[in-house]
């Protein structure tokens, strides 16, 4: 990580609710966080633990039901529709779970290069070595179609790092690619972020896990722990005071009860039959 | 500009069948937006021929396409007419006419006979060398003189200040007075006191026409038809036009100077061209008018003494008057389906729009996600059709005029309509693109809103509400009072809203069916067809819609055939029942036509005992006229019926000549008209027959048509002036050739019903001391009916030494503005049905392109679990078959469920008869299965050429892109 460190992102509070024919679906249910630049975070967490929530309201593709979001210094929750355009243009690389969402398909490969930049305001001199470091660079006439689902995942990251947004975002980028192309397309996420990008990216790959700086780790829309390189994980409490327990925690409280006993050492955490201590 | 907009720009071009759909839309649009100024066109120039077409060839010139301006007398009206025709646009340079009008002015001379004398110098007594005749002066004698033969063509000017003037006499009047070309004549005037005389020459020698008096008509010209109300009069018999002396203008104003006579000038010009636009004889009306004022109004020149009224004689503002009514209606008629062609183009361009944006949703979301303006979105989308747009106006344009050339009226399309045209077409095309725009823009908009609340999707029941408006609408249709005006959208709706509930209810409801009979089908033993009924029956909403829209494409076809015929059938009925034959002629008596018809006796001197008319005995050899092959006798009568005594028409006809001469339409009431005049014939024979062999008079059989009181089987008593006639009503029938009054008409056949008069038989010569008075029957006028033309009819007359009176056409009848209207709008109606239709077999292949896509995965495995791969596409192509069937059965019960409304929604004129009815033919049946056929080909073809795509993919890319 670079000592230049700012957050690239911050939320508090954040919560996301989806309405369906059968009822309300909690996606997120406060989430704190904030994501330095320079760095790249993790997000993990099963299926339909809230990953792709939360990084679709990071990247202004959603509203949150409630909480707040800032982009840089930011807040988000009163912007008018043109400044959020325009954050969306100039801060935010976006990388959908399927490459293809985030191609455009009837462009070439250094067409899509092209037009990112457009929209960013940059220079597009250096999108040949973006292909080049991607090994995309004798498919830059081919369009997105035409591509492997390799390089249409390469491309979409490149797409996505032109220019270096503040807030570059990932949805499970690795899922399909094989190693090599994965290692690709992490180096580049790690180039991004020395370039002074916030990258942000959901995944279960473990390859990508390693990649990264910070690792925040959802269950059922809640922050469970959050561990920043080899350090250990620290659970998160919401502010309403809520954690969530690891799941090797939770199992010693079968009964979903438990004791809390404060003292000087810290909180602990007993089965109320067993004052012994046997707990947390 | 970046490479969105780059690409754009050939985007749409390069996607394939979604390509056509959108250029199909496009298309329609284009279609129906430079279709209507050509039809309008077309129809108003239609209108003209068409009435320029009724004009008859006898017609005086105040009914007539010329235009004659009467300058007025002496040198002023010379002065007059000098350029009088040059300010009205359309019209040929002029030709100066003077005629002899010293008797019609010379009021104080007792005595007033211009003649001619065979012989230079004559001043005659009366004598056989002497013969009446009049000065007719005219500059075009080249075009308007038919030379006797033997006589030598006219030439140029006959007269100078040098030479004798040359004149032209009439045939009889040269036999009359043996003088030929070449001989000297004099001609001159005699007065109370004196006589005046100069000598010409006879310049040649004219043929007359049938009167024996006018000049006759060089072929192709009707110019002394024209003229014939103003010929002046025979000096002696003052009834019947003069003989004339014809020579050119000049020539006339020295015969008259010489002679002691005077002239009134004239001009006159005809069409030029001689069909023009209607437009075109509208800027010549104008300038008739603007004359007329002038002459009404002469300001500076009103001074001139003038002592015979200037006037402007012409058929034109009639004419004129007569087509832009027939046109007005037209266009009238076809505005309506011309908008519902707009508004259908331009909701086929929503509905791409609206679809392409379903199919790009996810790169719109992209967009936007990359902060992409929505208007920017609206303006990309706007580029990728603009070429589409252009493309397909042009196209548009160019089948705009074949269809109008081909199926509209037959009138000319000049490049002022085709200007009209252009514009209609840009304006739409932009319309569309705009539309286009718009609905990206929109779109975009709604992506880029960063909803917290995502919106419940609750399936809205849109079957259930299209019926319901269906219904509603329906009901509203039978609720309007009927009137005869031009359909309205609500007449278009209709047919729309019930095709479209009909698919969609019908839609549901077969799926449903298809779906309980799915749990029957083992996959193991039949795999493709248990593989089509699945994928129909799990088709949901997409399959219903698609329904829908396949039943409304070809419902529609289906539906603008059945009218197009329908219309088209009871028009030609309608105008046959109003004029009976293609052209009838009234004349004065049959008996006039029938050399050998029986002629009564001269009735016994003293008083007259009228005999009752059941005493009466058959006149023997009374008959009907036999008249050529193609002709027939009618007689018209009014009748009374007790005990009702209220008026009835009666129509005396010859059964067998009847039914070969008059016009029986194609429609089935006609058909059975025809049908039951064959029983009437038979019936007529036996009664004759009975009669002449002196057996009980019987009844006569008659045919009632429209609201007669007798129901078949019935007798009755019909009365005319004098007595009764019994009748038995054979059969009640709703319409027949000829029944074209308001009233209910009985037809009887001639032989027995006038065998019944006896002596009041008006086939029968009156006795040979009959004045004219008594020629005429006063209770039953006859009429000549021809099936051929009137020159068949004139013909006839003239061997007979009659001219034809009260002429009418078929061709009249068929020009009412309704009919034609209704019949022009036929066309555009069937044009709407096609692109409605294409629209839909689009729609269809557009489907197969989607369906394809979405189980390419789903076709790889079943591929690979041992269907193989024709199995997959024998099992798509069954699919496609079933939907379009069903759409096709949907379409079937859509326009049955239509053909109560087909009087309310079609009927050109609400009360004519026969009665309308929407009836769906076989063509359009045929042509509806052709449709089907081609949709399910064409749509087979997409999907094979969008599952050879799939397939040449590799198994991990298809299976990766499964949604």
């Amino acid at each position: 990580m670079s000592s230049e460190v700012t957050v690239g992102a911050r939320c508090a509070g954040l919560v996301r609710i989806y309405l369906s024919a059968t009822g309300e679906t909690h996606a997120l249910r406060g989430i704190d966080a904030s994501f330095p630049t320079h760095a790249i975070t993790a997000v993990t967490g099963p299926s339909g633990s809230g990953k792709s929530s939360l990084l679709s309201v990071l990247a202004l593709r959603e509203r949150q039901s409630g909480g707040e979001l800032w982009i840089g210094d930011v807040s988000t929750a009163r912007l008018s529709r043109r400044a959020l355009r325009g954050l969306r243009r100039h801060q935010v690389g976006w990388v959908a779970q399927r490459p293809t969402h985030s191609l455009f398909e009837h462009l070439t490969a250094v067409e899509q290069l092209a037009q990112s930049a457009r929209l960013r305001g940059v220079s597009v001199d250096r999108s040949g070595e973006l292909l080049d470091r991607l090994e995309l660079s004798t498919r830059g006439r081919a369009r997105a179609g035409q591509l492997s689902g390799g390089e249409q995942q390469r491309l979409a990251v490149a797409s996505a790092v032109v220019g270096t947004p503040a807030l570059v975002i990932a949805d499970e980028p690795t899922a399909e690619l094989d190693d090599a192309s994965s290692q690709l397309l992490l180096a580049e996420l790690r180039r991004c972020s020395d370039a002074g990008s916030a990258v942000i990216f959901a995944t279960h790959d473990a390859r990508a896990v390693a990649v990264a700086d910070r690792v925040l780790d959802l269950r059922h829309g809640v922050m469970s722990t959050e561990a920043e390189g080899d350090g250990p994980a620290t659970a998160a409490i919401d502010s309403t005071g809520r954690i969530q327990l690891p799941p090797e925690a939770l199992a010693r409280f079968p009964d979903g009860r438990a004791r809390i006993v404060l003292d000087l050492d810290g909180v602990h955490l007993l089965p109320p039959d067993r004052p012994d201590g046997a707990g947390i | 500009m970046g490479p969105l907009a780059r690409r754009s720009l050939l985007r749409l071009p390069l996607s394939g069948v979604w390509a056509f759909l959108v250029a199909g839309a496009f298309l329609l649009l284009a279609l129906a937006a430079a279709a209507a100024p050509l039809f309008a066109e077309a129809a108003a120039n239609a209108a003209l021929v068409a009435r320029l077409a009724t004009v008859a060839p006898g017609a005086l010139a105040v009914d007539a396409p010329v235009v004659r301006i009467v300058g007025g007398q002496g040198t002023a009206g010379r002065g007059l007419i000098d350029g009088a025709l040059d300010e009205i646009p359309g019209l040929t340079p002029g030709f100066a006419t003077a005629v002899s009008i010293g008797l019609e002015t010379r009021s104080k001379e007792k005595l007033f006979t211009p003649f001619i004398a065979a012989g230079a110098n004559v001043r005659p007594p009366d004598g056989p060398n002497i013969h009446r005749a009049r000065i007719f002066g005219d500059d075009d004698l080249a075009h308007t003189v038919l030379p006797a033969p033997g006589s030598p063509q006219p030439a140029g000017r006959s007269a100078d200040a040098a030479s004798l003037p040359g004149v032209w006499v009439p045939a009889p009047m040269a036999t009359e007075l043996r003088v030929a070309a070449g001989d000297q004549v004099s001609v001159g005037v005699r007065f109370r006191h004196r006589t005046t005389t100069t000598t010409a020459l006879v310049a040649g020698v004219y043929a007359v026409g049938p009167d024996g008096r006018l000049p006759a008509d060089p072929p192709g010209s009707h110019r002394w038809s024209y003229r014939r109300g103003d010929i002046p009069v025979d000096t002696e018999f003052t009834t019947l036009p003069a003989y004339l002396l014809l020579t050119d203008v000049a020539g006339a104003e020295r015969l008259a100077r010489e002679s002691g006579d005077e002239l009134l000038y004239s001009i006159e010009g005809q069409l030029r061209p001689t069909h023009p636009t209607l437009n075109q004889a509208a800027a010549t009306v104008a300038g008739i008018h603007q004359r007329e004022v002038e002459i009404r109004d002469p300001g500076e020149s009103g001074e001139i003494p003038l002592k015979l009224r200037q006037q402007v004689i012409s058929g034109l503002p009639t004419i004129v008057a007569d087509a832009s009514r027939v046109a007005d209606r037209s266009v009238a008629w076809t505005r309506t389906i011309g908008t519902a062609g707009r508004v259908l183009g331009l909701l086929a361009v929503l509905a791409v729009a609206v679809f392409g944006l379903l199919r790009r949703s996810i790169e719109v979301r992209h967009a936007t996600g990359l902060g992409v303006h929505p208007a920017t979105i609206g303006a990309l989308a706007g580029v990728e059709v603009l070429a589409v747009a252009v493309l397909c106006g042009s196209i548009g344009l160019l089948l705009g005029w074949l269809v109008v050339t081909a199926v509209g009226p037959p009138g000319a399309i000049t490049s002022s309509g085709v200007d009209l045209a252009i514009r209609d077409a840009a304006l739409m095309m932009a319309a569309g693109v705009l539309l286009v725009a718009g609905a990206a823009t929109v779109a975009a908009i709604r992506a880029e809103q960063l909803t917290a609340q995502d919106r419940r999707s609750r399936s809205v029941p849109w079957e259930a509400l299209l019926l319901a408006v269906a219904i509603t609408a329906s009901a509203g249709l039978f609720l309007r009072p009927r009137d005869d005006g031009p359909p309205s959208l609500l007449d278009l709706l209709v047919p729309v809203l019930v095709l479209a509930a009909a698919g969609a209810v019908g839609a549901r409801l077969a799926l449903h069916l298809i779906a309980n009979l799915v749990t029957g089908l083992s996959f193991a033993r039949r795999p493709v067809p248990a593989l089509a009924a699945r994928r129909v029956a799990a088709g949901g909403q997409p399959a219903v819609l698609l329904i829908t829209v396949l039943t409304l494409g070809f419902g529609f076809l289906i539906y603008s055939l059945a009218a197009a015929s329908s219309v088209r059938q009871v028009t030609g009925d309608r105008a046959a029942v109003l004029a009976g034959a293609q052209v009838t002629a009234t004349v004065d008596a049959s008996w006039l036509l029938d050399g050998g018809a029986a002629q009564l006796p001269p009735p016994p001197p003293g008083e007259q005992v009228e005999v009752p008319l059941s005493e009466q005995k058959p006149v023997i050899g009374a008959r009907v006229p036999p008249l050529p092959a193609g002709m027939t006798m009618v007689w018209r009568g009014r009748i009374s019926v007790p005990p009702e005594y209220g008026n009835l028409d009666l129509l005396v006809v010859d059964p067998v000549h009847f039914a070969e001469v008059a016009s029986w339409g194609t429609g089935p009431e006609l058909a059975r008209a025809r049908d039951r005049l064959r029983a009437l014939g038979a019936a007529d024979a036996r009664v004759a027959a009975r009669q002449r062999a002196g057996g009980a008079k019987g009844p006569i059989p008659a045919l009632g048509v429209g609201a007669v009181l007798q129901r078949p089987g019935d007798e009755a008593s019909v009365q005319s002036e004098r007595d009764g006639v019994p009748i038995t009503m054979m059969d009640v029938l709703p319409a027949f050739p000829g029944a074209s009054g308001d009233l209910p008409v009985i037809v009887v056949p001639a032989d027995s019903f006038f065998s019944y008069l006896g002596t009041k038989d008006p086939r029968v010569r009156p006795p040979a001391r009959s004045g004219s008075a008594s020629v005429a029957s006063t209770e039953y006028f006859p009429s000549l009916w021809s099936s051929v033309n009137l020159d068949s009819i004139q013909a006839l007359l003239a061997s007979h030494h009659l001219v034809a009176q009260h002429v009418s056409t078929y061709q009249e009848f068929e020009q009412e503005p309704n009919l034609v209207a209704a019949r022009g709008s036929t066309g555009y109606q069937v044009a709407l049905g096609l692109c409605v239709a294409g629209l839909a077999m689009l729609g269809l292949s557009m489907f197969a392109d989607r369906s394809v896509t979405r189980a390419r995965a789903a076709d790889l495995m079943l591929t690979r679990m041992g269907l193989g791969s024709g199995g997959t596409g024998r099992a798509r192509a069954l699919e496609l078959t079933v939907f379009a069937l069903i759409s096709l059965v949907l379409a079937g019960v859509g326009v049955g469920a239509i053909v109560p409304f087909g009087a309310r929604l079609l009927d050109p004129g609400g009360s004519g008869v026969p009665a309308f009815a929407l009836r769906l033919d076989r063509a359009g049946l045929a042509a509806s299965v052709l449709g089907v056929v081609l949709a399910v080909l064409l749509a087979l073809v997409v999907a094979r050429s969008r599952g050879s795509a799939s397939t040449a993919s590799s198994t991990g890319e298809v299976l990766r892109d499964v949604e």
